[in-house]
């Protein structure tokens, strides 16, 4: 791994907005906005994992997306390998989308029903205009054994497969073009248990052996602590905790990456514990709230905390967006007595 | 609070599954989703029922309501206090499905009618079950939907289903399935579509249900995880078939069954990170394609010869421990139990 990251984000935002029907616009109603990223900084550096976690709605899969070029940012950039993504034009931009590579998340309907594996994994070396003549075959042949399918698996279809071949299937297509940094948008999250392990074990091998950067986008923190070197936690579009892999799992120091972790089920049979590790769900990204966004269910929320948004600073071995993370991890904040939910 | 777990183990069973059978195509060339399950359930206990895609948990939970008929076919038996649900005509099974018996179905999102507001679907169960009069129904409604956490019970009656969130929407299922009060609840993956936080939310709603009203529910999951947070037993399936059951606590500290300990081990926990995870090789059988020995045989890094030719039989041994393998890893020494 080196210093210098390969992929960066800085004050990245991107706000989406919504229809306003006639009436709205004619009664002057303000234009609603979904909020998805609200200036996200990262950096991401070669060879390296970082796993990004968050809630449904989070903005997790937006900031993919955005990686990959497939939305544009409303503010902020990003910069791969000190290049700014928005000036690159042509050739260039082509070169990008060749080397930063998503994997989608559901198998099912991310590959053409109607194309063959190997017709796909042609398609995808033709359009990067990656081998020639009969250097595709040779390539997909290679491609086969990479992800560890049957080389027949080339005139098939992809019904014919199981859903874990079907990730294998997609993690080919992404690495027929040689890229250099996979974003993998929950690689696993529909498949089978004992499929899971498979996939994310071909995952690290490959990373290894093809020295890949990657970015794995999960909300399974039992893998995302497992294949990580670095840890982002995002909530409402905004990271509140990011550091090193084992430092944001065994001593969070966000109340909200606590609450995520006590609410991910471990195998601890849990005696006791009969009150949910985390109340209220997300607020809409269409009205996030003032002040620190999860100040609403956060326990130990006081007055700055509703005015004042808190910046990302270092606690503990990484960084974390809390006015009163050490106080946390002191135990000398109070905890807040639970508040009626706004009906 | 109850000490449930002391106090479950005193209670009468009030559903017995014996030998429950269900199949699915020609008569001759049948395809057997359910093959032999049995599985015995007390009052205000809360089973986790785990298995992959396709080893037939929902099928179990859909026989057990009658839900599969006319294409499936139902063998065996489902005692209810008694009674053989397998054996009921639809008019009888009508007069316990919803009412003794409520089911709550995976996705929120779909489950729910989209063309009629939650109150109406809450109240509408009420009417057909008890004898509550309009304004009694409507105040009944309120109540439970405050019961599962919806913020504002009264001002979201008139809300469709799709002004809610998927949490708030399997809270609105979890409502109307409790509205007659049922002893028992089926939870076809309650939480698989929701995120870690509602889902917590949602296996304490459910705890703090079974100790309130005594009701028993059969939880559906893939995920271990879950069944450790809430569950008071569990029964693992593969390929149709019940590998393995018993206390929760004493399944995850000492699994036998080799799949149970295989999908246990793939779960990352106090291992390196970066190393590779233990990984059960190969796929799940599909339904057609089914060994004629132990369903887990070909994958099984423990299988003898007689693995592949019969099938295992299953067996309960001290502590309430249910297995079917012929070759299981060895058992907790006896004193544990």
């Amino acid at each position: 791994m080196s210093a210098e990251p390969i992929l960066s984000v800085s004050g990245l935002s991107v706000r989406f907005s919504k229809p306003r029907p006639l009436a709205h616009q004619l009664l002057g109603h303000p234009r609603q906005e979904v909020r998805a990223l609200n200036g996200i900084d990262l950096a991401v550096a070669r060879g390296e994992t970082l796993g990004i976690v968050g809630e449904s709605g989070c903005g997790k899969s937006t900031l993919a997306r955005c990686l990959a070029g497939l939305v544009t940012p409303t503010e902020g950039e990003i910069r791969f390998r000190g290049e700014r993504l928005a000036d690159l034009r042509g050739k260039d931009r082509r070169a990008y989308n060749r080397r930063v590579q998503l994997i989608f998340q559901d198998p099912y309907s991310s590959l053409n029903p109607r194309m063959t594996v190997g017709d796909m994994l042609s398609e995808a070396l033709t359009v990067h205009r990656m081998r020639s003549g009969s250097g595709v075959d040779e390539r997909i042949g290679e491609l086969f054994e990479l992800v560890r399918l049957p080389q027949d698996a080339r005139d098939k279809y992809p019904h014919e497969f199981s859903g874990g071949q079907r990730q294998r299937i997609a993690i080919a297509r992404a690495l027929a073009v040689e890229p250099e940094c996979l974003i993998a948008d929950e690689l696993v999250s529909a498949l089978d248990v004992s499929v899971q392990a498979q996939v994310v074990n071909l995952m690290l091998d490959l990373q290894d052996r093809l020295g890949l950067t990657v970015l794995f986008v999960a909300h399974d923190l039992r893998l995302v602590r497992h294949v990580s070197h670095r840890v982002a936690v995002i909530y409402l579009g905004s990271v509140v905790e990011i550091g090193p892999s084992e430092t944001v799992f065994s001593a969070p120091r966000h109340p909200y990456s606590q609450a995520l972790l006590a609410a991910a089920p471990t195998l601890e049979v849990k005696e006791g514990r009969k009150t949910p590790a985390l109340s209220g769900e997300l607020p809409s990204p269409l009205a996030i709230p003032p002040g620190c966004p999860f100040h609403i269910r956060c326990p130990y929320a006081a007055e700055r905390c509703r005015r004042e948004k808190p910046a990302l600073l270092p606690h503990g071995g990484g960084l974390a967006a809390c006015h009163f993370a050490e106080e946390i991890a002191a135990g000398t904040q109070p905890v807040r007595k639970a508040e009626p939910q706004p009906a | 609070m109850l000490d449930r777990h002391i106090d479950a183990a005193a209670r009468p069973a009030v559903l017995e599954i014996r030998n429950l059978t269900t199949s699915f195509g020609p008569q001759e060339r049948p395809l057997v989703a359910v093959d032999g399950l049995s599985l015995s359930l007390k009052a205000g206990e809360i089973h986790g029922l785990v298995g992959e895609s396709g080893s037939g948990k929902s099928i179990t939970l859909r026989s057990i309501l009658g839900l599969i008929q006319p294409r499936g076919r139902v063998g065996g038996e489902i005692l209810w206090k008694g009674r053989n649900l397998a054996a009921l005509s639809e008019r009888e099974l009508g007069a316990i499905r919803g009412k003794e018996i409520a089911m709550i179905f995976q996705e929120p999102m779909t489950s729910l009618n989209p063309l009629l507001p939650v109150g109406l679907q809450i109240t509408e169960n009420l009417a057909a079950h008890t004898g509550l009069a309009r304004a009694e129904r409507e105040r009944e409604a309120v109540a439970l939907l405050d019961r599962v956490g919806i913020p504002g019970a009264r001002a979201r009656l008139a809300d469709f289903p799709h002004e809610f969130s998927g949490g708030m929407r399997q809270r609105v299922m979890i409502a109307i399935a409790l509205a007659s009060r049922p002893q028992l609840l089926l939870a076809d993956e309650p939480t698989t579509a929701l995120d870690v936080t509602i889902q917590d939310q949602i296996l304490r709603l459910l705890q703090s249900l079974a100790a309130e009203f005594g009701m028993s529910v059969i939880l559906v999951t893939h995920d271990m995880g879950v069944v450790a947070a809430c569950c008071d037993r569990v029964s693992v399936m593969y390929g149709g078939r019940l590998c393995e059951s018993g206390p929760t606590a004493d399944v995850i500290a000492a699994p036998r069954h080799p799949y149970t300990r295989g999908l246990l081990h793939s779960i990352p926990r106090g291992v390196a990170p970066r190393t590779p995870l233990y990984s059960i090789p190969g796929v799940p059988p599909g339904l057609g394609e089914r060994p004629p020995g132990c369903a887990f045989a070909p994958r099984c890094p423990n299988a003898l010869d007689v693995c592949r030719d019969e099938k295992p039989v299953p067996s309960v041994s001290a502590g309430g421990r249910g297995l079917a393998c012929h070759n299981p890893e060895p058992g907790p020494t006896e004193e544990t139990r």
